[in-house]
């Protein structure tokens, strides 16, 4: 055997070297191309018809089209962000099915598990949302005259682009005129002071309602298988201004008939049927008939001796509306006619007397006499929320027993009005339900008389209840309190979504009341780990 | 053997190099120059040298990602597409000095579109429908001092932009009367009508007046107030300075009360207000009403004094048909008298410390609401909201009404409310930001009809003199106002638009005296209007 040449091993061992350096670098080289190479090619790059296709897929929704998106691999490579662990941006364009880009409209993001993430306004068409975790998310919209968008998106860092054109609707204008053709809401308003408004509304639905529905608390009531634009007197801007005689505009999927009806709040006043490639459909109905359907409430206030109160301010108002109200007389009584029924905050205000907050139930057409309402003079107690970071707010209700047909309306206080806040309550028991973002917490109090000191909620994590709602296109109303009847949330639910609430855990009575009035009740139990609540 | 060795070492270093080259090259290269996907350069995330250095800068990070970007986008950079609406998307973070993600907000303007995006919980924020060119770009948040700059956007379809917040200094401010009870709550109980006290701090010293505003505040200096909703104990608000030292000031609208010098360590800074001191500064007006057909005192007439930012339904006249209201804030005041069935009558009014404004006789005729139609530029009718002036009203010179508004019903109509018989300006706004304007006399010898069409924009600067106002007055070619607007010193570059055609212009200053007038052609570019 022969001995190598003296530069052998040292060549081998260079050559070795070098071999390894060039893997290195080959591997270095490979990893950069890799990186360059953004993960949501799939939905932002420019790849046609195939990123509509797997933007839809991945979504495991009924999605929308999704055009080819422009934006090439290499721009979202530019983008990549500079600092920290890598975070996506998800963005693009909402037009309607004509391919108009969408000016006005909101527009909402969230978690795969419910939790809110952004909003953004749509105001040229486009959106955006940044500091995302790569993963699932589902996307949500509020647009006049569109169908709602509800789709889930695979969110990849660091851009996803994702286009949507919404799908084409059935735009329906509902009328309602008086028998000699003058528009309804005008007529009425000649005996009801300002009309019905906002309140005059219409639903579609994909059977006929077989019954009224539950009272509402809200102006704005949503039910059924459409969305209502109505005429709303506060626009002052003229852009989507209608006639008169419109109710306003019905936008639902054109696949199907509905029976529409025109509502008082929740109140059906009447229904017809409905045809896809309908424009217009018109109610005709007298103003008396109209009329019949309001309600009147009467009430005497008194004091803790049962003397009337004179010039106490009355008013029945939903949870959307404040003030207004008529005063007492001198025996202390007062009559509120021309009332849309619904589930009324019955707001008696007095210089130097309180009410118990409650809420009456006033059905179409009733005359109802609550009798006499009892005034004292209010506790003072003072709400300290210095303890509370961020957007943080306190929820009260009265505890005691109330008459049938009443229930306890809550009061709030928000962290953002102050570090504290002066409550001047009717004397009585009352239940606190305290959220901020560093922690939760409920109270129960005696208010009869003052608290020694300011009120402060020792604020603890709490769990997380997710109430996911799977009304559809009927109506459920949610009210969930402790058993000690500490309201913690309440609801008036349709279509699908998913809240989460923080609430110290423990267990709860769920009462949810669906679209015939029935009401069920449901012990929710809710642990460190949390808990969910199915609707209905 | 050591042939066939050579040879592959000789071909592994060749490979090694051009291998290098690919992976390091990068680095080593020329800067990308600025605008072609990241422009302008991103900013750092280290803390900044000076506390004067408030604008971004490069930052060693940000560069090697631009630069490392760069060696790929010569021959794959995708461009902003004219047609696309996505058009530019802007990507970033909004962090603190110490790299934390910052609680702040980000706005551009360009020309009249604006455009805005709040931090995530990361920092991280994203915009998109951006064009390139160059966009004003203002970041604020609560805690921090604010950053205007201009961004010189690319063609990029992506760019990034960091920016780095520096943190103010905030100063609780008290504000108590003499004898220790809350200053803020004793001028709402002693002068119902003024607006909270408004605090401003800046670098130099507060001159003792500023120019007048119609606002209830005037807004002045780089400090940021958040005031107390419900002040209690004297604690009024909380003042975040850019810098320290600072001067602070106390104001009531364009009234420096009081101000001190705020040094380095301070945290809390005190006033001592004098509400009847204050007292003695309010001003009252008084007018006759009366019907203009016959010369009798209206009853019922109501007549009301307030700043633009308030509203109200003011003093009702005697059986003369007189009123006087008391207590007004001294600064221009919107002057409003409404009678049932009449007219009413709207202008803003000068009212000076301790002034007793007398208005004389205002003689309201029968309301006649002035009807017309508003189209599209197809000739179609349209919707819009309006805006209108009473030119007769107008007797010196201040910004047209914004207060009052109407909108068109479906079919393009409207009617003005209040108006009556004279020259009526009207403006009105559609969608997609188009616009029409056009001065009718009432009643109209045919019908108003006002034209929607793309707006053209012209761009008026001011001098940055907190001591100056100035009221710009466009007119039509029969040299009748058209267009009023109040040029606050806070924007010393704003922008007015109208559609397209030449206009004549007065500037008006704080004293109504002219300083400047000539002529605008609007839809020509530039249109610049420099007010000296």
């Amino acid at each position: 055997m022969n001995a190598p040449p003296p530069l052998v091993r040292p060549l081998q061992v260079l050559a070795v070297l070098l071999g390894a350096a060039v893997i290195a670098l080959f591997t270095a080289w490979l990893r950069m191309d890799a990186a360059a190479a953004p993960s949501s090619v799939r939905e932002s790059s420019a790849a046609g018809p195939d990123a509509s296709v797997t933007a839809a897929a991945a979504g495991g929704a009924a999605a929308p089209a999704v055009p080819a998106a422009p934006a090439p691999e290499s721009a979202d490579r530019a983008a990549t962000p500079a600092s920290g662990a890598e975070r996506a941006v998800l963005y693009g364009l909402v037009t309607s099915a004509g391919g108009d880009a969408i000016r006005d409209g909101v527009l909402w993001l969230f978690r795969d598990d419910g939790a809110h993430v952004g909003t953004d306004s749509l105001r040229d068409g486009t959106y955006s949302f940044a500091g995302l975790d790569a993963g699932r998310y589902r996307l949500r919209s509020r647009i006049a005259d569109e169908l709602a968008l509800d789709r889930e998106v695979d969110v990849a860092a660091p851009t996803t682009r994702l286009d949507v054109e919404l799908p084409a609707r059935w735009l329906l204008t509902v009328n309602a005129v008086t028998p000699a053709g003058e528009p309804l809401a005008s007529e009425v308003g000649k005996t009801m002071r300002g009309g019905p408004g906002r309140l005059l509304m219409a639903a579609a639905f994909a059977e006929p309602p077989a019954t009224d529905l539950p009272l509402s608390a809200y102006a704005e009531f949503t039910t059924g298988v459409a969305t209502f634009r109505g005429s709303d007197p506060f626009r002052m801007r003229g852009e989507k201004a209608l006639p008169r005689e419109t109710v306003g505009v019905l936008t639902m999927p054109a696949d199907r008939p509905v029976t529409v009806a025109l509502l008082l709040r929740s109140h059906i006043v009447a229904q017809q049927p409905a045809s896809p490639g309908q424009d217009v459909l018109t109610f005709t109905l007298a103003a008396d008939a109209f009329l019949r359907e309001l309600a009147t409430v009467r009430v005497r206030v008194v004091d803790a001796h049962g003397a009337p109160v004179a010039g106490a301010r009355v008013a029945l108002n939903d949870a959307q509306t404040g003030g207004g109200g008529q005063p007492t007389g001198d025996d202390g009584r007062i009559t509120v006619s021309h009332l849309v029924p619904g589930r009324l905050d019955l707001e008696i205000s007095h210089q130097e007397l309180r009410a118990p907050m409650v809420q009456v139930d006033v059905p179409p057409g009733a005359d109802l006499d609550l009798g006499d309402v009892v005034l004292a003079p209010g506790t003072r107690v003072e709400v300290a929320m210095d303890n509370f970071v961020g957007k943080g707010a306190v929820r009260f209700n009265l505890l005691d027993p109330l008459p049938p047909g009443r229930t306890c309306k809550d009061g709030y206080v928000s962290r953002e009005n102050g570090a504290t806040w002066p409550l001047d309550v009717y004397p009585g028991r009352y239940g606190f339900f305290a959220a901020a973002e560093n922690g939760v917490a409920i109270a129960e109090l005696d208010l009869r008389t003052p608290p020694a000191g300011p009120l402060r909620f020792d604020l603890q994590p709490g769990a997380s209840l997710r109430i996911d709602n799977r009304v559809g296109s009927g109506f459920a109303r949610l009210d969930l309190r402790t058993p000690g009847g500490v309201v913690v949330r309440r609801r008036e639910l349709s279509g699908t979504s998913v809240e989460l609430v923080r609430v110290p855990p423990g267990s709860y009575v769920a009462e949810i009341t669906d679209q015939s009035g029935a009401v069920a009740r449901r012990e929710v139990t809710v642990a460190a780990a949390g808990a969910t609540l199915v609707v209905p | 053997m050591v042939g066939r060795l050579v040879v592959l070492c000789v071909v592994e270093v060749v490979v090694a190099a051009v291998l290098a080259v690919q992976v390091f090259g990068g680095r080593g290269t020329a800067p990308e120059p600025v605008g072609t996907a990241l422009a302008p350069p991103p900013v750092p995330e280290q803390p900044a040298a000076g506390r004067a250095g408030t604008l971004p800068v490069p930052s060693p990070a940000a560069e090697r990602t631009a630069d490392a970007a760069s060696v790929q986008r010569e021959h794959v950079a995708a461009k902003w597409r004219a047609d696309d609406p996505v058009g530019v998307l802007l990507m970033g973070t909004l962090r603190t000095v110490g790299g934390m993600p910052a609680d702040a907000t980000l706005s551009l303007v360009r020309d009249q579109v604006r455009k805005g995006a709040s931090a995530a919980a990361d920092g991280g924020y994203a915009v998109a429908g951006l064009s390139p060119g160059e966009w004003q770009v203002t970041v604020r948040g609560d805690a921090f001092v604010q950053v205007e700059t201009t961004l010189q956007l690319g063609d990029a379809a992506v760019q990034q932009r960091d920016f780095v917040l520096e943190p103010s200094f905030p100063v609780r401010v008290v504000i108590v009367t003499p004898d220790g009870a809350d200053g803020t709550r004793a001028l709402r109980m002693a002068l119902s009508g003024w607006s909270d006290f408004h605090v401003a701090g800046q670098r130099e010293p507060f001159p003792e007046r500023l120019a007048p505003t119609d606002y209830g505040a005037v807004f002045v200096g780089d400090a940021r107030w958040s005031s107390e909703m419900n002040p209690r104990d004297g604690a009024a608000g909380t003042l975040c300075l850019a810098s320290l030292p600072a001067h602070v000031a106390l104001l009531q609208r364009h009234l420096v009360l009081q101000q001190q010098l705020v040094r380095p360590g301070q945290d809390e800074v005190k006033f001592v207000v004098d509400v009847d001191a204050l007292r003695a500064l309010a001003a009252s007006a008084s007018v006759r009403v009366l019907d203009a057909s016959t010369g009798e005192p209206l009853a019922k007439a109501r007549v009301a004094l307030h700043t633009s930012n308030r509203g109200g339904m003011g003093n009702t006249v005697d059986a003369d048909g007189r009123a006087v209201v008391e207590g007004l804030s001294p600064g221009f005041l919107q002057c409003t008298i409404a009678a049932p069935e009449h007219e009413t009558f709207f202008h803003t009014v000068r009212v000076a410390p301790g002034e007793r404004l007398e208005l004389g006789d205002v003689r309201l005729g029968p309301a006649e609401p002035l009807a017309g139609t508003v189209l599209g530029p197809d000739g179609k009718p349209a919707g819009a909201s309006l805006r209108w002036t009473e030119l007769k009203w107008r007797t010196s010179p201040a910004a047209f009404s914004h207060n009052r508004s109407a909108g068109t019903e479906a079919d393009g109509s409207f009617k003005l409310w209040g108006t009556g018989r004279g020259t009526i300006a009207v403006q009105a706004r559609g969608s997609d930001g188009l616009v029409a304007a056009g001065v009718f006399d009432n009643p109209p010898a045919e019908p108003v009809v006002l034209q929607l069409a793309r707006p053209s924009v012209c761009t008026v600067t001011r001098p940055p003199d907190p001591t100056r106002a100035f009221t710009l007055t466009l007119f039509d070619a029969r040299g009748r106002a058209i267009a009023g607007h109040a040029l606050e010193p806070r924007a010393t570059k704003t922008t007015v638009s109208l559609p397209a055609g030449e206009y004549t212009f007065e500037v008006h200053d704080e004293q109504g005296r002219l300083v400047q007038s000539g002529s605008l052609v609007f839809g020509a570019e530039p249109c610049v209007l420099e007010v000296r």
